[in-house]
This record gives C-alpha cells, structure tokens and sequence, in this order.
C-alpha cells in the first residue's frame, strides 16, 4: 500500500460509499419526506426556500404547535434538488448518496492527522459501508444528518488550516471559512451544537504546534452557537426539548435517565454490529424504567467504559481518541440523559457517532499490518466488511415508501404501537376505516401512555357511529391528560353523539372549573352551552369569560354592565357563584361600580358567593 | 428581553422607518397619518434594520434578528475596543477585567435589550478610532476614518463629536492633510442627509416637531440661552448613580467628581498614546453636556472606555503619594460596596428589563383589545405611538404633545392637542395608565359636556380606551 495517499485513500472510501448505497435511488418518498419535502411548497424553489429561511422546518399551520425544529440549509438543499429534478425523489437519493461519499472522503482527510493513509482507507470504508446510516442517507430527510456532518467535519480541516497558517491573511481566510462551515453546519441540524467540541478535540489531539490564537476561535463559534441558539429559539418558538418522547411520559429526569442508561448498550450494539435495525424506538423497543436495575447498570458501566478508552487512547492513539469522545459529544444532545428530547433513539442521530468505529477501525488496521498472521486479520475483516455490506443493501429498500417502511415495520416491530398508529393512519387515508380502528385500538392496548391516538381515533369512532369506543377513547386520554381541553372536547363530542347530554354537562363544567383561564376550554364550554340551550346567565357568563381571554374588553364591559339585569331576571342558586367566582377579579377590574351593585344583589340573595371587595390592580 | 419593540419609544420609531424602508415606502413615519418624512432620526440604523427586515418580514419575529445584529455589533466594538486599549499600554488588568466588567453592566444590558442604535455606533466609533489612532496616518486611511465617524454621526447624530474631534487631533499634531481629508470623507456620507433634512424639515407638523421634527426645530424651540443656561455638568452624575443611588445628593454627586476625576486623570494619562480617541471622547461628553436630552443613554454606550479610563485614572493617582491614595480609597469603597450589589441584584432579578416589562405590561393589555375590537382604518392616539402601530396595524398618533422650554418641557395647551388629533383623523385615545403623561388631557376631555371622549374600556389602575369624536 506504499503508493497509497490520503488523496487517493478519501476518494476510494468515498466512491465505495456511493456504490453500496447506489440502491437507495430506487427509493421514493417515505414517512417525513412527505410533509417535509413532496408536500412543502417552500421545498419547491429556491426562492421560495429563501423566502422561509425564518421559517421552522416542519411545515405547521398558523393554529398548529411549532415542531420546534430550525434547518433552514437542509430546506434551501431540498429546493435546490426539486428545481433540478422537477420533484424526482430519485434524484434527491442520488444527492444524499453523493453527500455521503463526499462525507466519507472527509472522515478520511481528517484521520489522515493521526493514521496512515491505509488506516484512514480502513476508517473511510467502515464509514462507508456502516449499516446504521441506511436510516439518514435512504431517506430524503436524513440529508440533515450528512449536511451538518459535512459542516462539521469541513470546520475541523479549516480549523487545522487556521491553527497552521503562517500568514496573518491566511489565518483570517480560514477563521472566517471555520466560522461557514459551523454555521452551515448549524444551519442543518441541531446536533451540530457540539461543534466546539469538535474542534476542541481535534485541536487537543494535533500533535503539530499552533501558530494562532485559538481563543479568538472558540470565542467566535461559541457566540456563533449562541447566536444560532437564540435565532432557532425565536424562529421555532421553542427547543425540541418542550416535547417529551413517549419513553419518558410522566417520568421523573431519574427514571428518565434509568430508562435510557440501558439503551447505551443497544446504542455500543448499533456501532459494532447493527445487523438488527429499526425505525422507530418507542417504549416497546426501549422500555420505561422507574428504577435503577442490572441492565442500567451494565450501561452505565459501558458508557464509562467507553469514555474511559476515550481518554486512555488520547497520547497512544489519538484517532481513537477522537473517534470515540466525538461520537460521544455528536450523541450527547439526544441521548436524553441531560435533557430529554422527543425521540429516545434514532438511528439517523448516530450518523456521525460511526466515527468512534470507524476510527477504531482504521487504527486497527494500520495495528494489523504488523501483525505476522495479518491474512487471517485481513479475511476476518473482510468477512465482516461483507456483512455490514449486505445488511445496509438489504436494509436500503426499507425506505422505499411510506407503504414500505409501515408495513415492514408492523412486521418486524408488531410491538411497537406507532407501527401500529401509523398503520392506523394509513389505512384510514386509503379508506378502511374499520381496519384502520382496529390499529388505533391496538396502539392504545399495547401503549396505553400515549393520549394523542384518542386524536385520531376519536372522531373515526365517531363519524363510524361507535360511539362507546369513542367514548373509552377519550376518556382513556382525559385521563391521561386531564389538563388538556382537547381531550375534554373530545370525550363531551361523545358524549353528545351518544345522547348523554348529563354527562357532557357536568365534563364541561369540571373544565372550565379546572381551566378557567384556558382559551380552548372557554370556547369548548360556550359551544357546549349554546348547542344545550342553557340558561342565559350561564350563557352570558360564558360570554363574558371568551370575551375577556380574548381581549374583546368593550364587549366584556357591556356584558358585565348587564349582569345586575340578567340576575335580577334568573333564579340564582349556589352554582353562579361557582361561575361568577373565577370571572370576579376581571369584573371588578373592569367595572367596579357594577361589582359592587352585584355583590349586593348575591347578598341580599343569600347566596355565599366569595366576591372579595378589595381593588384591583390593572 | 421580555418587552416590546416601542416601549422606550426610540426604539418603535426605528422599526417602522426600517419597514417602511423595507416595503418601499421611503423613509418616512408610517405609524403617523400621511406618513411625513423621518427628519429627526438618522438613517443608518433603521436603514440596516431594513435589510435584515427584507430577509425576514415577519414582526415581532424578526426583532430577534434585529436583536442578534444589536448583540453582534456590540461584540465588534468589544473586540474593537479591546484592540485599542492595546495602544494605551495599561495593565493586562485594567484591559481583562474592566472592559468585561463594564460590557456586562447592567445599564448596557438595558441598552443591549432595547432596539437601540447604540451598538452599532459604538461599533463605528470604535472602528474610527482604532484606524485614527495610528503613528502613521495616510491620506487614504483618513478618508476613511472620516467615512466612518460619519457613518456614525448617521447612527446617533451625537457621532458628530468623531467628525469633528478626529480631525482636530489631527490637526493639533501638525497632521494637517488627514485632518482635512478625513473631514471630506465625513462630509460626503453627511451630505445627502444633510439635503434630506433641508427639504423635507419643515415637512413635519409643528406640533409634533419635538419628537419628530429635526435637532434644529428642537434647539430652536430649546433656545441657546436655555441650553446654556441649564449646564450643570449632571454628564456625570449616571456613574455615580451605577454605584449608589439611595443616598443623599451631597454624598453621590462627590462621588460622581471623584469619578469624574479619575476619568480625567486617565485621560491625561493615555493622551499622549490614544490622543485621537481623548480628543473626541472629550467632545462627547462635552456635547452631551449641553444636549438638553437626559445624559444617562449617551453615557451608558461609552462605559466601557469610561470604566477603563476611571482605573487607569485611580491606578495613576495611586503612584502619585498619599494625595492621590485617600480619594482612591473613598472611591474604591464607593463603587465596591455600591457597584457589585447593584448588578447582582440586576442579574439575578433581571432588573436591567424590569423597565420595559414595567411599560410593556398596559401594551399587552392595550395591543389585542385594539387588534380585537378597533376597526382597522381606526387612529389612535397613545403613548409609544409606534408600538401601537407595529403591533396593532392601526395608525397611531402621540396622545401627549410637548416642546421644548429650555431643558425642560411644555406641554401643548389642551386645543391645540385636540386640533391636532381631529386634524390626523383620530378616531380612539389610549391610555396606558392613570399615571400616563396624557392622563390629565384625558380627564378634561372625558369630564367635559361636549362627548369627545367616550370610554370603551378601563382597567382599574390600568390601561383605558376611549372612543374620541371631534367637538364641533
């Protein structure tokens, strides 16, 4: 291998990386690359791209909860491609195959500071060929993932540039080429946060001397981080941590943490030998834990493990070294033991952490090479090289559609009850409403922690006439969530449907009881009360409690100006006190004088209402 | 930082000259009925504001843009500033820990949070001095610097301090030809300002000139006399009052000389290095002890070279004998028993916002009962006019209408208040709180026989509406 270079080495590496994922281009639109690309019409140009680069990733309605998610690089590449393509997936596989192997051709380059070119080639391939990628290179929108690896790793060379650059106008071209590649990076995917830490490590590893200040660059990429962090914020409306991951529903950060100590084994398992893969993780695949037990143990043990070489390998193999602690920061911010996040495991999220294999591998075999039985090395490897080889051929096809991956998932995940939702989904899109109720009834047995199926499942039962399975629908996820109008809504839309009005009634007021200040409820209550042909001064309070959480304040001022005739016009008894309590502080806020002609007329009623007379302050 | 865009007034108005910058309506008041020309505010802020709108033209959201440019600006003119502390040849201390210290001070945190153009003058300023303050200036270099400090005179017309002290420090040391070169650079940035201000000043209604007309209708309504009359040197006192403020006039206005002092001292201790930056430094302050406008904005923005200058005074009197010990010990103690309380407190209460919150909190009452109830083709009249316009859409007018009386204020008789919302097409009267500078027009109105005013809504102590019809 002596006329082998880090050249050559990178562009190997990186044409092997696009031949074994060639398939991939058989592949169409699957999952989320439907709302987030086929669907999204700011993926539909350039321009329109630009035009939504303030914009959250997932396409939302103005009504709908931001998801919380700020790429603005991967949106501009996915028009970039439908305005070469005219919107053919293939053409977006064949992009993300090339990015890959373009990817790949990096991981060597930047293995090349601490191994031969053979060890690097050794690194490049088992990037190349790992099977853990099949989920972020065959599916459209793991582009993500290889954009921000690109940004990150390409920071890593300019910053080894910078660090040697012995001309000022030099070092200033690629600090500024740095401060793209990070924000690029950034720009892409979220996990693109450690990128200080990235360049950190590879700076601690260098064995070569720095001409250049490096804290004017940390102290750049992190106000750059934090720059970026502010903007996602504002554009997003909030992290992706305000969302939690069914996997950590109603668990306290412990049980959070036992939940996923074990996972770090599955995590190790994905990384040296992922021949059994999924799409999705939900509690079926990565159980809830309230405790502390042998298999979280046992993780944490290998996580230390890890670390541990990590650390032992930074003077005697410093590419292991990086290898591993970059895995570890690229896994960090979505392994949920610092925060929790709304995905407990991705597959996709490993895509940079295969650089810990990788490296370990490409030290290896430059280790192997002067071993004397380095054949029987060579064929081990080899073997093992084939395997990973057929697994990500086989694996690829997986991603072929939405139809696809469902189906295939149900089958090799029956356990897992957002096959089973998804399923549900799919069948209801294609008109087998029974079929796709029974799948929403069997993810709620098999996962009976997830409120959000009685979404779907709810108003199907309805409009199928199953009205007692809508009605346990939504009372399963009122219960689950009882601080939540929707599923109120839900369970008193049943109840009406089934004719249960007494029952409607007493849900609708415990609501607006529990949620007096809750816009939603408000509404939900009002709806109920005029469709019931309720009493006027519940009417009129109802009106009055919209109108003044909806800042409607002169029309609140009139409702409140009447409220001494409609009293005068009504049988009173202790419920308008309930009612009339929780509008209290806006009616004296409002009109103090008609505040206290009303506290008159409850006294002198007899009722024991608890109005306090005490002056409010705007 | 947790207010809307508009309460420190300022503020609002440099928004909506940059939308209307960014949707192609000139440079001119949209929130005002007929839209009249922006005279009073320079252009170079909301003209940036512009840009960054353009790439993201939905508000409030882009104010977090807005808010990331601020911040950046203010991190070049950290580094900028940083750079040239270099050429004093103080103390790595001094350098280290001051100017950080002074970077997070609560009062510029205030300034940082606000949508001020604070930041990217002091960026400018920074960047003039820096190129200035070379042993070698050439011809190209000074236009250039001249460039700059007028590029900062069109950030906050105080930048004129730069136009003129660069060059003076120049001229001073026999540098001559810089001097007058750096003038014609300020002069060709200055110019077309220059013309917009002489055609278009008279362009806004006399009875708003205060606040929108230009510096000269103000110094006109001000007078020299009044200017000069009510000097009292208080450029000072906002660094008296970053240290203690409940104490009594003749303990802190001491304190604020001794301040005053070590700045001087230091001054004249880096003047021979840095003398281009303490030639327009001390024009500033000198400006900004004649402006009639409260002094503590313009003397936040320069606290970093404030800060610096103080220590390096102290450290000087310090060497100087027992003399100089004594007022560096009464000094030392004031700022240390005062200064770390205070921005402790500020931090960890967030008091350095509680300002714009504090105003902020009648708006968001205000905002959405507008929005909800006002017709859209509705004129209101409120304080913080240019927030009610970004945030509600409806024209909006100022409710209380002043001029300047010397360093004081005036306000516009109650007809002529009247006249000039029946003139602008009002249609509804806001009120933030009964406290409001326009409260007392209010009461007038709505107590009098003629219904000019008719009450919508009203919070007690809090925001109020009135629909307002004008008298026959």
């Amino acid at each position: 291998m002596s006329g082998l270079s880090h050249r050559r080495a990178a562009f190997v590496a990186g044409v092997v990386a696009c031949l074994v994922f060639a398939n991939a281009s058989c592949n169409g639109w699957a999952v989320d690359d439907l709302p987030v690309v086929r669907d999204n019409p700011a993926a539909h140009s350039i321009g329109a791209a630009l035009d939504a680069a303030f914009s959250p990733y997932w396409p939302a309605a103005p009504d709908e909860t931001s998801s919380g998610l700020y790429r603005p690089v991967a949106v501009v590449s996915y028009a970039v491609d439908w305005t070469m393509s005219g919107g053919r997936p293939w053409w977006f596989h064949v992009v993300n195959v090339l990015l890959h192997g373009l990817v790949t051709a990096l991981v060597v380059v930047v293995a090349g500071a601490w191994l031969q070119p053979v060890g690097g080639l050794g690194a490049g391939l088992l990037f190349a060929i790992h099977p853990v990628h099949v989920e972020a290179v065959a599916n459209v929108v793991g582009r993500a993932e290889i954009l921000a690896a690109l940004g990150l790793l390409t920071a890593v060379l300019t910053a080894r540039r910078y660090r040697r650059a012995a001309h000022r106008g030099t070092a200033r071209l690629w600090f500024l080429t740095t401060m793209a590649a990070v924000a690029f990076a950034l720009l892409s995917k979220e996990n693109a946060v450690v990128a200080v830490v990235f360049l950190a490590l590879d700076h601690l590893l260098d064995e070569e001397p720095s001409h250049r200040p490096m804290a004017e660059l940390y102290i750049a990429v992190v106000g750059l981080t934090v720059g970026w962090l502010f903007l996602w914020r504002a554009v997003a409306g909030a992290y992706v941590t305000t969302t939690v991951a069914p996997n950590f529903r109603g668990l306290s950060a412990g049980e959070r943490i036992a939940t996923m100590l074990p996972v770090q084994l599955d995590v190790v398992r994905l990384l040296t030998w992922p021949l059994q893969l999924s799409h999705d993780y939900s509690p079926q695949v990565v159980p809830q834990r309230t405790a502390f037990g042998v298999p979280a143990l046992l993780g944490l043990m290998t996580s230390g493990a890890v670390l541990v070489l990590g650390a032992a390998c930074v003077r005697r193999a410093p590419a292991i070294a990086f290898g591993i602690l970059a895995a570890v920061a690229t896994y960090a911010p979505t392994s949920n033991l610092v925060f929790g996040s709304d995905i407990a495991l991705a597959e996709r999220n490993l895509y940079l952490a295969v650089l810990a294999p990788a490296l370990v591998a490409g030290w290896l075999t430059v280790w192997s090479l002067r071993l004397r039985h380095r054949r029987v090395m060579i064929l081990a490897v080899a073997a093992l090289a084939m395997v990973y080889v057929g697994r990500t051929v086989t694996r690829t096809p997986f991603w072929r559609d939405t139809g696809t991956t469902v189906i295939e998932g149900v089958f090799q995940h029956p356990e897992n009850f957002r096959n089973r939702v998804w399923l549900g989904r799919f069948s209801e899109l294609t008109g087998h409403s029974a079929s796709a109720l029974a799948e929403y009834l069997i993810a709620g047995e098999l996962f009976d922690q997830e409120p959000l199926i009685a979404n779907l499942s709810v108003p199907l039962a309805l409009a199928m006439g199953r009205y007692r399975v809508a009605i346990d629908e939504a009372r399963r996820a009122h219960d689950l969530d009882p601080d939540d109008p929707a599923f109120v809504g839900l369970l008193i839309d049943a109840y009406r449907a089934r004719g249960d009005s007494d029952s409607a009634e007493a849900l609708a007021r415990t609501m607006i009881a529990a949620a007096p200040r809750s816009r939603s409820a408000a509404q939900i209550y009002l709806n109920f009360l005029e469709a019931y042909d309720a009493p006027a001064w519940r009417v009129s309070l109802a009106e009055l409690r919209l109108d003044w959480l909806n800042f409607r304040l002169q029309a609140a001022s009139h409702t409140i100006d009447s409220l001494p005739n409609v009293m005068a016009s009504e049988v009173l008894d202790q419920e308008w006190c309930l009612e009339l309590e929780t509008l209290w502080p806006g009616i004296r806020a409002l009109r103090p004088s008609v505040a206290d002609s009303v506290a008159e007329l409850v006294e002198s009623a007899r009722l024991m209402c608890d109005l306090p007379g005490d002056p409010v302050d705007g | 930082m947790g207010g809307l865009v508009g309460v420190f007034y300022d503020d609002g108005i440099y928004v909506v000259l940059a939308k209307a910058l960014a949707e192609g309506e000139g440079y001119r008041y949209l929130h005002l009925p007929g839209a009249p020309p922006g005279v009073h505010y320079p252009i170079l802020y909301p003209a940036v504001l512009s840009l960054l709108w353009r790439m993201w033209p939905a508000f409030p959201q882009n104010v977090a843009l807005f808010q990331l440019f601020d911040s950046a600006a203010l991190a070049v003119a950290a580094g900028l500033i940083a750079r040239h502390a270099r050429r004093w040849n103080v103390s790595p201390v001094v350098q280290y820990v001051s100017l950080p210290l002074a970077f997070v001070a609560f009062p510029l945190l205030t300034l940082v949070g606000v949508r001020f153009s604070e930041p990217l003058f002091l960026a400018l300023l920074a960047s003039a001095l820096v190129l200035a303050d070379r042993d070698e200036v050439s011809g190209g270099r000074a236009v250039v610097v001249g460039v700059i400090a007028g590029l900062a005179t069109l950030t906050r017309s105080i930048g004129v301090a730069a136009v003129l002290g660069i060059p003076l420090a120049w001229w001073l040391r026999g540098n001559r030809r810089p001097a007058i070169l750096a003038l014609a650079g300020a002069g060709v940035v200055l110019a077309p300002w220059a013309v917009w201000l002489l055609r278009h000043g008279g362009a806004v209604d006399p009875r708003i000139a205060s606040n929108y007309g230009t510096y000269l209708a103000a110094a006109g309504q001000t007078g020299l006399l009044g200017i000069l009359g009510g000097i009292d040197f208080r450029v000072f006192a906002p660094l008296a009052r970053l240290t203690l403020t409940a104490l009594p006039a003749w303990i802190s206005l001491p304190l604020a000389g001794l301040m005053a002092g070590a700045v001087v001292w230091g001054a004249v201790a880096v003047a021979p290095r840095v003398p281009v930056f303490v030639t327009t430094l001390g024009l500033y302050m000198a400006v900004v002890t004649v402006w009639p406008f409260t002094p503590d904005r313009f003397v936040w923005i320069v606290l970093p070279w404030l800060a610096m200058l103080a220590v390096v005074g102290a450290t000087a009197a310090w060497r100087h004998g027992a003399w100089g010990r004594w007022p560096v010990v009464v000094l030392a103690l004031g700022v240390l028993v005062g200064y770390p309380r205070r921005e402790a407190v500020s931090l960890w209460h967030r008091q350095f916002a509680a300002t714009a919150e504090g105003i902020t909190a009648p708006f968001s009452v205000l905002v959405p009962a507008i929005i909800a109830e006002l017709e859209p083709s509705a004129v209101v009249a409120s304080e913080d006019e240019a927030l009610v316009y970004l945030y509600t859409g409806r024209h909006s007018v100022p409710s209380y209408l002043f001029r300047w009386s010397g360093r004081s204020t005036t306000v516009l008789p109650r007809d002529s208040a009247v006249g000039f919302m029946c003139d602008t097409g009002v249609t509804h009267l806001a009120l933030s709180g009964p406290e409001a500078p326009a409260a007392p027009l209010v009461d007038e109105l709505a107590q009098g026989s003629d219904s000019t005013l008719s009450l919508l809504f009203r919070v007690t102590n809090g925001p109020a509406l009135y629909e307002f019809r004008c008298p026959d």
